[in-house]
């Protein structure tokens, strides 16, 4: 066969080749479909593995910073010492605020949803999206467990995201950090609404935008879930705004936050099984934030 | 061989999703899979490049979850542009195949970001180009410098 035909049939068919990949990745895209039984079998199979290595590299990591940690420790101790004494104190304050709450809310009739109404369970981190563009990750806990698609994961300091793949054993977990992630909120102290977007940016700060524009934003104000056509429930802390300028349209506030949750630091979550007697939205869907 | 090979980017990618994290520099962290794999291309040529860059991105479309095809592509990418410089270049010297690892990475990670475009994914280009593909890619080529002359001893026993 001639050289030039050779080498046309081989270009022929590597064109192919990527027109099929392209097709296969957009119809492999997170809203589309769930998990394939081949990926959902490599999951379980790899899930032992996977948390008794991240089990020996945090022992690894212990070991290694012990003298740094020892020369640490005193400062720390009094700093904590004092911390605590606060704290106590902002705990007997926060406690006579929430009985005033309750209080008030009997009064209003006024039905809300607290921490107190999650029922969930508990989970370890077992491995990491192996990237830098996507933040995902993996939790040692399926459908055997109970865990679903769209339910929602949490720390005490905060959101972390939501499931968005499951398997028999383990369920990957899309971070509110990750570029696809976006989520209906409110600035606490003004209930200005905005949708917090991840950014995919390695200082784990994310983006509220269209935040109207009539109502200041200032650093320093809380953001929560709003709860508006969401999967997430309301209320739940999202981070803290650091800077705000106007969009271009001036018609809109957008806004860099500072996620409570410190993602690089995750070890275990709760994940939201059950939210006042009934369970999450079991769709496939990207969260609009509408 | 081949089961050999295969083993090794199985390791890594399972060292990828899990060790890796606690080694994090300004937010990114070091792609070994995509290192190793451009060490072997670069020893073994465009052929074996592009094979085995295709099963390495494979291995990292089952451990990202979705998107099948992805890391598959640009892997496969890197993979051949790193066994075309095979014939070009000396192969023991660490300091060669860290640059060559830094502009493959670079190149990589901008097809990366055009088919994130295509799948409608818009990451800002500051935080893509910047941050994710330039820190990311200079992390590479150091932990390139750093592996490059292990890898090479190993292989040249393996290949006399």
């Amino acid at each position: 066969m001639p050289r030039s035909r050779r080498s046309g049939k081989r270009v022929f068919f590597f064109i192919i080749f990527m027109l099929a990949f392209l097709l296969l990745m957009k119809s492999t895209d997170l809203k589309k479909i769930g998990m394939s039984p081949l990926e959902g079998a490599l999951r379980d199979v790899f899930a032992p593995l996977q948390k008794f290595s991240v089990t020996a590299t945090r022992w690894l990591e212990g070991k290694l910073s012990l003298p740094i940690a020892l020369i640490n420790a005193t400062r720390q101790n009094k700093q904590l010492t004092r911390e605590v004494a606060e704290l106590k104190g902002r705990l007997v304050e926060l406690e006579e605020c929430r009985l005033e709450n309750e209080r008030l809310k009997k009064l209003l009739d006024f039905q809300t949803r607290l921490p107190g109404d999650f029922k969930g369970t508990s989970a370890a981190v077992i491995g990491r999206d192996p990237g830098n563009w996507f933040q995902t990750i993996t939790l040692n806990k399926g459908f055997r467990q109970g865990v679903q698609v769209n339910m929602t994961v949490l720390v005490p300091e905060g959101l972390v995201g939501r499931v968005v793949k499951v398997s028999a054993n383990t369920a990957q977990v899309m971070l509110i950090t990750d570029p696809r992630s976006a989520i209906s909120s409110l600035v606490q102290e003004t209930r200005s609404p905005g949708i917090v977007e991840g950014t995919s940016d390695t200082s784990g700060r994310l983006r509220m935008i269209h935040i109207p524009y009539d109502i200041f934003v200032r650093r320093g104000q809380t953001v929560v879930t709003s709860g508006l056509g969401s999967l997430f429930p309301k209320g739940v802390a999202v981070g803290q705004i650091m800077d705000a300028k106007k969009d271009p349209t001036g018609l809109f506030y957008n806004a860099t936050v500072q996620p409570f949750v410190d993602f690089n630091r995750l070890e275990e979550v709760f994940i939201i099984t059950e939210l006042a007697g009934e369970l999450p939205e079991k769709t496939g869907d990207r969260e609009s934030g509408s | 061989m081949r089961i050999t090979v295969f083993g090794i980017l199985v390791l890594a990618t399972f060292i990828q999703v899990t060790a890796l994290e606690s080694v994090r520099l300004f937010g990114v962290k070091p792609d070994l899979v995509l290192i190793l794999l451009i060490f072997y291309a670069f020893l073994r040529g465009t052929r074996e490049g592009s094979f085995w860059g295709f099963v390495a991105g494979f291995l990292k479309d089952v451990a990202t979850g979705g998107y099948f095809g992805l890391n598959a592509l640009d892997h496969l990418a890197a993979g051949y542009l790193a066994g075309l410089m095979q014939t070009v270049l000396y192969k023991d010297n660490p300091f060669v195949v860290a640059t060559i690892t830094l502009l493959i990475c670079l190149f990589q990670g901008l097809i990366h970001y055009l088919l994130l475009f295509y799948l409608g994914i818009f990451i800002s280009p500051g935080v893509g180009l910047g941050k994710i593909i330039f820190c990311g890619s200079v992390y590479n080529g150091a932990v390139a410098l750093l592996l490059y002359r292990w890898f090479f001893r190993t292989y040249t026993r393996v290949y006399p």
